[in-house]
């Protein structure tokens, strides 16, 4: 590239400095446009809301922080979020870790060819195409206690058939299951274009320098793989406590609120019991709580590429 | 330098000293390795196929004892029922025109931010990337009364824009872009500028393309998140003519009558098209990969 | 080296390839357009040979057991021409009766559209636009509406259990219609035509449906195994389940633990409901514990029902419960017309097995039936013609007409007095071992409890559901203690907590 003989010269005073300061500006705009045209009023509305007691049509009082009061007094909110951590923390210790493998084993040695990977690929990716009631349906008719596949195979092999969905101790590790089906293909994805950024000389420079297979993993490819790696923890974390379509879909919350999360709370107390007001504030607790895990989900990155 | 790239894509390199290509623990490793990803496709697929020939039975045959995957004979009433009664390829062809326009507009508007993101310094950066993320912590369900608002307002109500405009800012995918855009060495990029690259003509020509991999990844997001939805077109499209087929599909499950073996026919039949273009489009992705996406 | 140029701006390559982006580009629009174009086709176009049913209007596709192929009237117009209109009222000014309207009219079930569309055929000059969504959906949606002011339709289908929300806060979105009814208001079973949607004395809502509920069984059974009926106590009934259970195969009942119906039937038959007339929770009292314990006690301790087979989506009846009768799991039931009818689609080959009979003594006051479930038709204020909208009500809900469009479509028995001297009405089933429904129902109707609305209908029932029908029907608690940690959270819930 002739650019690098220029580098040690003198560099002649272009415009482009001033367009470089509002070239991010520009990149920004677009996204931010929409975004503050569509979602400011939304997330601000909200915001407002929560601070009322709205409960029905009409009737909108004050209340300040009341709302939020009530949250952390509310036995069905508290056991909520402790459903919805546990699932988070099947996300973030399960499914995470399992879609890293699997994108590493596609990526590597173990697969003979593209035709084979792109087959993998693709089974990761069907999941992801369709929609959550066409799953839930499908998993309703899996686990279904007398008449569902699963039930069905393990008896072949002398085992009692279980009510997978109608037990308050399986019915979040059910669901669980059915978003680590759901789920782990697209995680693949991230991590395998992750890994489509590490080049293989890396590797290999490392391999002739004598290092094992697994140091190569561990020294190598895992901090180059920090970035993604922070994606896919962030995002999990702030989707997990989301979780709303496959519990409610598949238990509905139950047993007797043994799956319910507090996207599902937040939706009975909305639009069910209407209490807008509440469940705005509910719906704001979850967001403070997603930052300010997401916050220390960054600065502990942070420290880990520094050390 | 390409030629050992792509070979290394494909054929363990010999390790100097260590690990022969055809040792014993390369074999195992091979077939352990492989072992466990059929699995997971075998019960990646298991449902599937169980939806499959759902698709081939009756109503009351779905449920009964004894339990049997395979359908008794072909029964085809549930497609009848899908192409007869409803309006399905109209609901398919709505959602591939409207989850393509959002994943095109989205991927771009993605991009440039992420790009903005990774790749300058600006003030109120870190504010604005929080802004971002935060964006992303609260439920649909506590914006989708205001929004909903809006869109009546804005008269979308009934509309496709309602389905993608508000939604062509993916901030999940402005995070996904940045991480990936971080790699990309800044000298790249400098050596460009001084080359007398305009802005606009580097993030084309240098940035575009050393996305590719975040790209594919980002339109198989948007595009699924997009086919998928449910709750935002079900609150805002009245006329059956403008379903999707998320939308149009559960509609045959009422309080009345429950069409499981239609709904099961209309989503098997809805991602064979997706799954072919998939297929196609990940060979020209692979190829573009693995013949140059090396960076020096 | 990789990405970088040789020129024509136009193409960007990727190593050799000058293609991928471009390309993909090019044949994702392509394929967009492709859709548009297909998207944006003839309204209505339909694929296919299927003229069957009239597919602009609701979305749903499943049929209606009436002959399918009626033809589309002027009233299932073609969807609104307006490119991205709003979905609400026309521009028109505010019609009188006689004067031509377009109305939106929402459903959650396309079944409940049939009467109206014939009740309203000979009136050409109301164009509706019929709009089916989910269940629970259609009631989200017009949540959104009523709360932002904007987008409700001219007639909506109200569930009985959803209605009660609306109630909350300061207005009732919907349109009072005791006057519009008048003197009519006679000519219908109250209990189940208008006290659902009553709040305060206004009448918010008319429903067609009279669903009291009856005991039905297997009458071969019952006479294989030498058993009396029809059944005067519960007590009959119970002994009647033992030797059921005895014969080895079967139980008697199937009992629900994640849906509050069958306490709710019993309760009514115990003499009480659910609220009080100030709308206070009393399902907590002597009737209530009493049926509650019943349905635990037919489970644990006399052994003759079994839990239903339900999930989250299908809490009531569905597929596997469907099932489990075809395999004679079960043999007996009770509940509404719209529960007890569907076992003629659901279970065909036990046509002519079947008897009922109104709800046997013991359980409290013992009354012959109860009502459950219903649908109501209510015109939010948002409706810029109230009065169309009310034609269109009046027609379905106050004709024999109506009546009889959807006792033949979905064998609903009207609360419709006039109805029950049609002779359609007064035939025999032959399902149910010639039963005369509509004489039966007309005799028990008058003994109904009257229904109590209450804004805290859907707490009530959610807090009941978790709190007390499955613990309860699981076994895990009694029903007196879990009826009363009820009440204390509903009170809570309901007093704003």
């Amino acid at each position: 590239m002739q650019a690098e003989s220029t580098l040690a010269g003198v560099r002649p005073a272009r415009p482009r400095h001033l367009a470089r300061t509002f070239t991010p500006y520009l990149f920004i705009l677009p996204f931010f446009t929409i975004q503050a045209v569509f979602l400011l009023y939304p997330v601000v509305s909200a915001l407002f809301l929560s601070f009322y007691q709205a409960t029905g049509v009409g009737a909108r009082k004050f209340i300040g922080l009341g709302n939020y009061v009530s949250l952390v007094q509310d036995p069905r909110y508290l056991h909520a979020l402790l459903n919805t951590t546990e699932y988070a923390l099947g996300s973030i210790l399960i499914l995470s870790p399992l879609a890293l493998l699997i994108a590493l084993a596609v990526r590597s040695f173990i697969v003979p060819s593209d035709n084979a990977r792109s087959l993998y690929r693709l089974a990761y990716f069907m999941p992801q195409l369709t929609s959550f009631v066409v799953i839930a349906l499908m998993f309703a008719l899996v686990f279904d206690k007398d008449y569902g596949l699963l039930n069905n195979s393990l008896a072949g092999f002398g085992l009692p058939k279980i009510g997978w969905l109608r037990e308050t101790s399986l019915a979040m590790p059910s669901v669980i299951m059915v978003s680590i089906w759901t789920f782990v293909g697209i995680n693949s994805l991230y991590f395998l274009a992750g890994l489509q950024n590490i080049p293989h000389e890396i590797n290999e420079a490392a391999a002739i320098d004598g290092a094992g297979r697994l140091q190569g993993f561990w020294y190598v490819t895992l901090p180059m793989l920090r970035p993604t790696l922070l994606f896919v923890i962030i995002q999990a974390t702030i989707f997990s406590y989301q979780v709303f379509d496959l519990p409610y879909l598949l238990t509905g919350g139950g047993p007797s609120d043994a799956s319910l999360t507090v996207v599902i709370y937040l939706y009975q107390a909305g639009f069910q019991q209407f209490k807008l007001g509440y469940a705005a504030a509910i719906g704001y607790s979850l967001g403070i709580i997603s930052i300010v895990l997401s916050l220390i989900q960054l600065r502990v990155f942070r420290r880990w590429s520094e050390v | 330098m390409s030629r050992s790239a792509a070979a290394a894509e494909t054929v363990p390199v010999p390790r100097a000293g260590r690990l022969t290509a055809t040792s014993p623990t390369i074999l195992l490793g091979r077939v352990l390795g492989n072992a466990f990803l059929v699995l997971g496709v075998f019960l990646t697929a298991m449902p599937f196929v169980y939806m499959i020939t759902a698709s081939f039975k009756p109503g009351g045959e779905l449920y009964s004892i004894p339990f049997s995957i395979w359908p008794k004979s072909l029964y085809l009433g549930n497609y009848e029922l899908l192409f007869g009664q409803t309006s399905f390829v109209r609901w398919f062809a709505n959602s591939v025109f409207v989850s393509l326009t959002r994943t095109v507009l989205a991927i771009f508007l993605a991009l440039m931010a992420g790009y903005a993101f990774a790749k300058f310094d600006f003030r109120f950066k870190n504010v604005l990337f929080l802004l971002v993320l935060g964006t992303l912590t609260l439920p649909i369900y506590v914006l989708i009364v205001p929004l909903y608002d809006m869109m009546i307002q804005l008269d979308w109500i009934d509309s496709y824009w309602s389905l993608i405009i508000p939604f062509g800012a993916q901030a999940i995918g402005v995070f996904l872009a940045r991480q990936h855009l971080l790699s990309i060495p800044n000298e790249l990029l400098e050596a460009a500028r001084i080359d007398g690259a305009g802005e606009w003509s580097i993030f084309q020509r240098i940035i575009l393309p050393l996305a590719t991999p975040v790209v594919a990844v980002m339109a198989i997001l948007f595009f699924t998140a997009s086919w998928r939805d449910y709750i935002w077109p079900l609150i805002v499209l009245t006329d059956d003519a403008k379903f999707t087929v998320s939308l149009g599909l559960p509609s045959l499950i009422g309080p009345y009558r429950q069409e499981y073996g239609a709904v099961m026919a209309g989503s098997f039949l809805s991602t064979v098209p997706i799954v072919a273009v998939f297929l196609v489009m990940q060979r020209r992705f692979i190829e573009g990969i693995m013949a140059g996406a090396v960076k020096g | 080296m990789s990405a970088h140029e040789t020129g024509e701006g136009s193409k960007t390559l990727i190593g050799g390839q000058a293609v991928s982006r471009r390309t993909l580009l090019k044949t994702g629009v392509w394929l967009a357009g492709m859709s548009l174009l297909a998207a944006c086709g003839q309204p209505g176009a339909q694929p296919s040979g299927g003229g069957a049913a009239p597919t602009t209007a609701p979305a749903a596709a499943a049929p209606t057991t009436a002959p399918a192929a009626k033809p589309t009237t002027a009233a299932a117009a073609a969807p609104t021409t307006a490119p991205a209109g709003a979905a609400a009222a026309p521009t028109q000014a505010p019609a009188t009766t006689g004067a031509a309207a377009t109305l939106e009219f929402w459903a959650f079930a396309n079944e409940r559209l049939g009467f109206v569309k014939d009740a309203v055929q000979a009136h050409p000059e109301l164009t509706i636009n019929y709009r089916v969504f989910p269940y629970q959906e259609m009631h989200d949606k017009l949540l959104a509406a009523v709360t932002s002011g904007r987008g409700a339709p001219d007639i909506v289908d109200v569930e009985i259990s959803r209605f009660g929300g609306f109630l909350k806060g300061d207005t009732v979105p919907f349109v009072p219609l005791n006057d519009k009814i008048g003197t009519d208001l006679d000519s219908l079973y109250q209990s189940a035509a208008t006290d659902p949607w009553s709040w305060k004395g206004k009448i918010y809502g008319v429903g067609n449906e009279l669903n009291c509920c009856l005991l039905a069984y297997r009458k071969d059974v019952m006479s294989d195994l030498g058993v009396p009926t029809p059944f005067n106590a519960w007590t009959d009934v119970i002994a009647a389940g033992k030797k059921v259970v005895a014969a080895g195969k079967s139980k008697l009942f199937a009992l629900h633990d994640l849906h509050f119906g069958d306490y709710y039937i019993l309760t009514q038959s115990a003499g009480s409901q659910l609220f009080d007339e100030n709308g206070a929770f009393v399902g907590d009292n002597d009737a209530g514990v009493s049926a509650m314990q019943w349905l635990q006690d037919q489970v644990y301790k006399e052994q003759i029902a079994g839990i239903a087979p339900a999930d989250a989506q299908n809490m009531w009846n569905g597929p596997a419960y469907w099932a489990a009768f075809k395999a004679e799991q079960f043999v007996g039931t009770f509940g509404p017309p719209w529960h007890i009818g569907v076992w003629m689609a659901n279970v065909p080959d036990q046509a002519g097995k079947w008897a009922v009979q109104p709800l046997p003594k013991g359980i409290g006051a013992g009354k012959p039936t109860a009502s459950f479930g219903g649908t109501g038709q209510c015109i939010p204020t948002q409706s810029k013609n109230p009065d169309a909208a009310w034609q269109v009500i009046k027609l379905a809900n106050f004709s024999k007409e109506g009546a009889l469009s959807d006792f033949k479509s979905r064998t609903v028995y009207p609360a419709f007095k006039p109805a029950y001297d049609l002779p359609e009405l007064k035939a025999p089933n032959a399902y149910f071992s010639g039963a005369n429904f509509g004489e039966i129902y007309s005799t028990v109707a008058p003994t109904l409890t009257p229904f109590r609305q209450s804004p805290g209908w859907p707490d009530a029932s959610d807090a009941v559901n978790r709190l007390v029908i499955t613990p309860v029907m699981q076994n895990q608690k009694d029903a007196k203690s879990a009826l009363n940690e009820a009440k204390t959270e509903i009170q809570k819930t309901m007093s704003g907590g």
